[in-house]
């Protein structure tokens, strides 16, 4: 006889870890914007939210329908209505790993947290990247613009 | 018109040795891709186990600015891509490159280096994955590590291919250190023999190079013909000096003529001079041959 307890037995399991694996991730994160926290000042935070393809700055190409992809954005917290600096493309997996990120001419799959966090060092490092957070840390309270890249 | 592809891994820069070729091994290697652009019409050409040096070296040496370069390296070895491309700009137009990289811990793994062209007659896209996965001797077969590379692979074709409604054109090739019958390619990637089936179904791929999977030439009685039996040569192989590493792998459509048809019969191991000596010599750092690949298009030149 088939062993539907076993099954979902199983199948509780890799709920479970998937949630640790989330949680874990979500750490990653935390952590990231605990020590970029320190060091800009609270200008700089890292966050994850969903975007609309083709919408590019003053330029909006909408598709219709339109298509969706997560990213990784900057975004100065200390200014009103913050103007958004998309880092990298994110592509979170239900399961919790990998987890894609995508910037410049790399693609990586992230297959663990070292892999992880190795990664989003890359994405800040990354010249292009570190100069868009720069114009982030410089913006004073005045009238915003939303910009994506 | 006609699309001339080759691989070779060229052997000057492995990951462990970068740099380690001599000028006299350097120009060998600019002078079997010099014959592979001109006499054998080659307008993609993907490198292994190439430097930024090797590369600009090649540039200098070639040095006709109808050929494009991308390079794929990492000089520092967090990613050991060693990979380059030179290509036809009168004939295809780059549109992007991307490196693919699978990561574990502090492990970065090359998966591939993409290139997206469209085809300068008709714009029609090309895509093609350029990889020279570790070998066997780190990620040993059956390794879960090892099954991720193609899978990995697998994924991007499929999104293409979701795109396109299962028409795109893509070309993969390198030295996947595994034979086109190994799990990785044959199993994950689903790199098939059979050609009807890949015509039958978008989510095969079809891999001329089983094909060329034993001796070049056949066995005659009383004649000692000297000949090959694969594209590397190992020397301290124990069950076959010779693999067959190198591929290249094509998308149905490529069998459907949409627009491009594989021409089969120019699926070849290159076997030119002077690798066909060199490879055997204990001395020399070449190890593997070139390969090459046809697709022929009704669209006029």
């Amino acid at each position: 006889m088939v062993d539907f307890v076993k099954a979902f037995e199983e199948g509780k399991e890799a709920a479970f870890k998937a949630e640790n694996a989330r949680k874990e991730i979500d750490g990653v994160f935390n952590d990231l914007n605990e020590q970029l926290n320190g060091s800009t000042r609270g200008k700089i935070r890292i966050v994850r939210e969903q975007l609309i393809e083709g919408e590019d700055g003053i330029f909006m190409v909408h598709t219709y329908p339109p298509r969706y992809y997560q990213a990784i954005l900057a975004i100065n917290p200390t200014i009103k209505k913050s103007s958004k600096k998309e880092l990298a493309r994110w592509e979170p997996s239900q399961i919790g790993y990998p987890v894609r990120i995508s910037w410049s001419n790399v693609d990586r799959s992230c297959q663990d947290k070292i892999a992880l966090e190795n990664c989003l060092v890359d994405v800040i490092k990354d010249p292009i990247n570190a100069e868009k957070m720069l114009i982030l840390i410089q913006l004073t309270n005045e009238p915003d613009e939303v910009e994506k890249k | 018109m006609k699309l001339g592809f080759s691989w070779w891994n060229t052997s000057l820069s492995p990951s462990a040795k970068k740099n380690r070729s001599s000028p006299e091994q350097k120009m060998i290697a600019a002078q079997v891709i010099k014959t592979l652009l001109k006499n054998h019409s080659i307008d993609f050409l993907g490198l292994g186990e190439v430097s930024i040096q090797d590369i600009n070296y090649l540039k200098t040496d070639i040095n006709n600015s109808c050929y494009g370069f991308i390079e794929s390296i990492d000089e520092n070895n967090s990613v050991e891509f060693d990979l380059g491309i030179i290509y036809n700009r009168e004939k295809l137009k780059l549109i992007k490159n991307k490196s693919l990289i699978n990561s574990y811990g502090n492990r970065n793994i090359k998966i591939a280096l993409e290139a997206d062209f469209q085809v300068a007659l008709n714009e029609a896209p090309l895509y093609i994955f350029v990889s020279h996965w570790p070998s066997r001797m780190y990620y040993h077969e059956g390794q879960a590590i090892r099954d991720g590379f193609a899978m990995r692979l697998s994924g991007e074709i499929e999104e293409i291919q979701r795109r396109h409604s299962g028409q795109a054109s893509i070309v993969l090739m390198g030295d996947y250190n595994d034979e086109p019958f190994d799990k990785p390619l044959s199993g994950h990637l689903r790199a098939t023999r059979d050609r009807r089936l890949v015509r039958q179904s978008t989510n095969y791929l079809y891999n001329p190079f089983w094909r060329l999977l034993g001796e070049k030439d056949a066995h005659v009685p009383n004649k000692k013909i000297k000949t090959f039996a694969g594209t590397y040569y190992y020397s301290s192989g124990i069950e076959t000096k010779w693999n067959t590493f190198d591929q290249i792998i094509f998308s149905s459509a490529c069998l459907h003529g949409l627009p491009w048809h594989l021409d089969e019969e120019k699926c070849m191991v290159l076997d030119m001079p002077p690798l066909d000596l060199l490879l055997m010599d204990r001395k020399s750092i070449f190890d593997h041959f070139p390969i090459q690949s046809i697709l022929e298009s009704n669209i006029k030149e």
